[in-house]
């Protein structure tokens, strides 16, 4: 490339675009009988779908509805077993990535794939870098991203390193490399996922400046609200088919999650007032890594929710409570008991039951049975106990108890934890924490990945537990579901508690800015850390106090 | 290394129990048709040396005890190493652990001379079994506490224990009484042996321990809340201490256990088959490793591991057979073997090919 060539970025891979206005009416993206098989199993069946150039078009559906897989088939990065897909008016054979994107479809994913030591500029021309003689151009390239992220209202600083951002400068980033391609069909899979409320609305703000200027955008969503604010149009999968399509502006949310299960779904549990009693977990000064100085106490029959943005602390929470890890500092009781130095299993004796975030890797043994993953905890015996032999009837009993009250699939006890669905799964531990009454229940982003069927019943599960006069903490990354189920809220930020909330004061802002390390908001109780953060936080830049996950040791 | 590790690791998951059946089928079946090519290869006539093979180890009545004798050790050793396998640690260091509780055993058995047969029987066993547990111990302390791979510190410990017993049977234990060219211990006194169970035979009670051995480990394993902790050990170390299982405890008892039973193969080559320590015996024999793939071909189930010990030691004492009925080499049983362990090894793909197959049908 010569030194002409520079700002060679603008120049977009070459295709046809539509230039006649009958062409330009037809849909940006068709796709018909869609077929995709996995086994015995049909993830996607008999599906057509239309995308039209400036709608911002939403896919909902359950876990394993098949929403993620025909996007997947769309860009390239699963096959289709039949149907056909035409793009802009003409048969596309999408048989890659690289397909996807000479056609202009690009999909951001839920984990991002930038290198965190180079800077948001080098990440973004990476590959095709402007070239001044032998050198990078780097002004050049600095000037083509400030140029693009301004013109989409993608604001982010070029300058800045990958592994200073929070997420959702991350996945602006994300979306500028997809636009920077020439992207004009752009999917993106479950987008919302880890941003604050505020975030999201940022986003969607730039999904409908990109629909405006006729690009196409598609976003894989389970968060009905979001969905019905901020889509264009709607499509509901259930089962690998579509069972719905709606005009977001003509819908409720009672409808799409009708559409979604099948049935009609309570998703704002009724709960119940109880008078919350003695304190059954009480943390004092508590630090561990990525932990500093949190006081916290949950009382009999309440639930405690701990919100914040995705790596402040929340797993470290868990774990210094669960006993994985020890406290370096401070002292934690679990019903008037100091556990502090004690082990996991001295702390589950002392009545503590926990469901963790990650049911998979930590909360069960895939290739062990699903009976096996039911009585760990209580292979040896009721708690305290420490038999030598496995008490064979009295498993059977719990067992049988367990998978009838939690609706565990009775008939394949003996095959391995790792062939359940995700809500399935979730059932299996639900059973084995909640079976037996426990002063105190820690419970992990109980329904993250799970559908909403599944996660009506989890919910349910954690009011039952409350109403028999549990205490129960509840760490969730999904804000509805704090919302709903917590008689406080706590919000953690850095390692740190930055803020207490009733459940009634915590709305979208002030619930946000909290998240964001944005301290002594009006309405906040609790310990305000005023200089902990910039003022430059307030002036509406969250992003920029949003921690990585790598940097919440506090080393500020 | 790592690779290595998850490789074996993978294919040792409870999982694979299922098709305990499919995969040793094929892995022996492809092993056995690549050895017959090879023989093919170097001018052999396949059948006739299989045929020959078959004769040698099972044939008569002396080749099915000289099979059995190989087969004891081997199978020892497997049950022992899947013990370690279950709980997730690789104890590579059987051999290590088999070569001084051989020597522990001997030096005993002479040591109790005085002491009436079956009683000082049992304290030969038990030293041998108390010298495997220790060598078995110092890999698993320095995985628990520092962190450094059983894998490595297992292997290695190999070379230092037949080093070790190399020194002990050449210099403080050498029996000077005969003209052997290789170093070796005094012969123990008579009423030390394994008593011999068939006449005119070598064969010794030894076998004995084939039958309890697996049915006391899968007993162990299945029904004691010591073998659940090991199970969900092996099965996801994450989730066992999530229950509250103290996962390094679970870790040394393995090993403990492991090298425990792999020092009992040691002690009954010695109390059973040459009844005195002779050095580079078994490692020259390699009753360790086999009964290392016997181990990973059962995903350390007790009772196929012992099955497959048998089958392993017939095919080893089939192909000495079939060197002295042919002219073909005995290395051929080699062949076989490591085709067994890269099948083995390939064991997710052979079931993703699998899969793919029966989708296409």
């Amino acid at each position: 490339m010569s030194a002409s060539d520079a700002p060679a970025l603008r120049n977009q891979p070459q295709r046809e675009l539509p230039t006649e206005a009958a062409e330009a009416a037809e849909a940006a993206v068709s796709m018909r009988g869609i077929v995709k098989r996995y086994g015995p199993l049909t993830a996607v069946g008999d599906v057509d779908l239309d995308l039209a150039a400036g709608e911002v078009h939403a896919l909902v559906g359950e876990n394993g509805a098949g929403k993620s897989t025909l996007m997947q088939i769309l860009a390239g990065v699963t096959s289709m077993d039949a149907g056909r897909i035409r793009v802009r008016g003409r048969d596309a054979a999408i048989r890659g990535v690289g397909d996807a994107h000479r056609l202009g479809i690009a999909m951001v994913h839920q984990h991002f794939m930038l290198f965190p030591s180079l800077t948001v500029a080098e990440n973004l021309t990476i590959g095709k870098e402007p070239r001044r003689r032998l050198l990078v151009d780097r002004a050049a390239a600095r000037r083509t991203v400030t140029e693009l992220s301004e013109r989409f209202g993608l604001t982010v600083d070029p300058d800045a390193r990958v592994r200073d951002l929070g997420v959702g400068a991350l996945q602006r980033v994300e979306i500028l490399r997809a636009l920077l391609r020439g992207a004009d069909i752009l999917i993106l899979d479950e987008p919302t996922a880890v941003l604050t409320p505020q975030e999201s609305e940022r986003l969607f703000g730039v999904t409908r400046n990109l629909a405006a200027q006729g690009r196409t955008v598609v976003f894989v969503s389970h968060r009905l609200e979001e969905v019905i604010s901020h889509a264009t149009r709607i499509t509901v999968l259930r089962d690998g088919r579509v069972t719905a399509r709606l005009a977001a502006a003509e819908t409720d949310i009672r409808e799409l999650a009708r559409a979604m299960v099948g049935r009609d779904v309570v998703l704002r549990l009724e709960r119940h007032e109880t008078e919350p009693g003695r304190t059954v977990l009480e943390l004092r000064g508590v630090s561990a890594p990525g932990l500093h100085d949190v006081d916290l106490h949950v009382r009999a029959g309440e639930i405690v929710g701990v919100a914040g943005v995705a790596g402040n602390g929340q797993s470290e929470l868990a774990d210094v409570i669960s006993g994985v890890v020890r406290a370096t500092r401070g002292s934690i009781e679990v019903d008037g008991r100091d556990v502090t130095g004690a082990s996991v299993a001295a702390r589950r004796v002392a009545g503590l039951a926990y469901i963790p975030d990650d049911r998979f890797r930590v909360g069960l043994a895939g290739d062990a049975s699903i009976r096996d993953n039911l009585i760990m905890g209580r292979h040896a015996g009721k708690a305290g106990q420490r038999r030598r032999l496995l008490d064979r009837a009295g498993i059977a009993r719990r067992v049988e108890r367990v998978v009838g009250a939690f609706r565990i699939p009775a008939d394949r006890l003996d095959s391995p934890a790792r062939t359940l669905s995700g809500g399935n799964a979730q059932r299996v531990v639900l059973g084995r924490e909640l079976a037996d009454p426990h002063p105190v229940t820690l419970a992990a982003q109980p329904t993250r990945g799970i559908d909403v069927a599944a996660t009506e019943f989890v919910r349910r599960a954690l009011l039952d537990r409350r109403s028999t006069g549990s205490g129960l903490l509840l760490v969730s990354a999904d804000l509805d579901e704090i919302r709903g189920l917590s008689d406080r809220i706590v919000v953690l930020h850095r390692g740190r508690i930055v803020g207490e909330l009733t459940a009634e004061e915590a709305d979208d802002t002030t619930l946000g800015l909290l998240m964001a390390g944005v301290t002594g908001t009006p309405g906040t109780r609790g310990p305000g850390r005023p200089g902990s953060v910039g003022s430059a936080a307030v002036a509406g830049a969250p992003e920029a106090v949003v921690g990585a996950p790598e940097d919440i040791d506090g080393s500020r | 290394m790592a690779r290595a590790e998850a490789i074996v690791r993978r294919s040792l998951n409870p999982r694979a129990i299922a098709d305990a059946l499919v995969v040793p089928a094929l892995a022996i079946g492809v092993g056995i048709l690549i050895g017959a090519v090879v023989i093919v290869v170097t001018g052999g006539d396949p059948v006739a040396a299989f045929s020959a093979l078959l004769n040698g180890a099972v044939g008569t009545q002396n080749n099915v005890v000289a099979t059995l004798l190989r087969s004891v050790p081997i199978a020892i050793a497997g049950v022992g190493i899947g013990v370690a396998l279950r709980a997730g640690a690789l104890n590579l260091g059987g051999e290590g652990q088999m070569i001084m509780g051989s020597l522990a055993s001997a030096a005993a058995a002479t040591a109790v001379a005085g002491v009436p047969g079956p009683a000082g029987i049992v304290i030969a066993l038990v030293a041998g079994c108390v010298a495997g547990a220790l060598w078995a111990l110092l890999p698993a302390l320095l995985e628990v506490r520092l962190q450094i791979p059983i894998l490595i510190t297992s292997l290695l410990l190999n070379y230092i224990g037949a080093l070790f017993a190399a020194w002990v049977s050449s210099y403080p234990l050498r029996d000077l009484s005969g003209s052997a060219a290789v170093a070796q211990t005094a012969l123990i006194p008579q009423e030390m042996w394994l008593p011999n169970i068939l006449a005119g035979t070598r064969l010794h009670l030894g076998i004995v321990v084939l039958v309890i051995l697996p049915l006391a480990v899968a007993w162990l394993v299945r029904r004691t809340v010591v073998g659940y902790e090991l199970r969900m050990t092996g099965a996801n170390r994450l989730f066992a201490r999530y229950g509250g299982i103290d996962v390094d405890r679970q870790v040394v008892v393995a090993m403990l256990t492991s090298g425990a039973i792999c020092g009992l193969a040691g002690a009954v080559v010695v109390l059973g088959l040459n009844h005195r320590y002779i050095d580079t015996f078994v490692s020259a024999s390699g009753f360790a490793w086999s009964g290392f793939i016997a181990a990973i071909l059962t995903a350390a189930a007790p009772i196929t591991t012992v099955f497959a010990g048998l089958f392993l030691g017939g095919l080893q004492v089939g192909a000495a057979g079939m060197t002295r009925a042919t002219n073909i080499p005995l290395q051929i049983v080699d062949v076989v073997q490591a085709t067994i362990i890269l099948m083995v090894a390939a064991r997710p793909a052979i079931r993703a090919w699998l899969a793919r197959r029966t989708r296409a049908a």
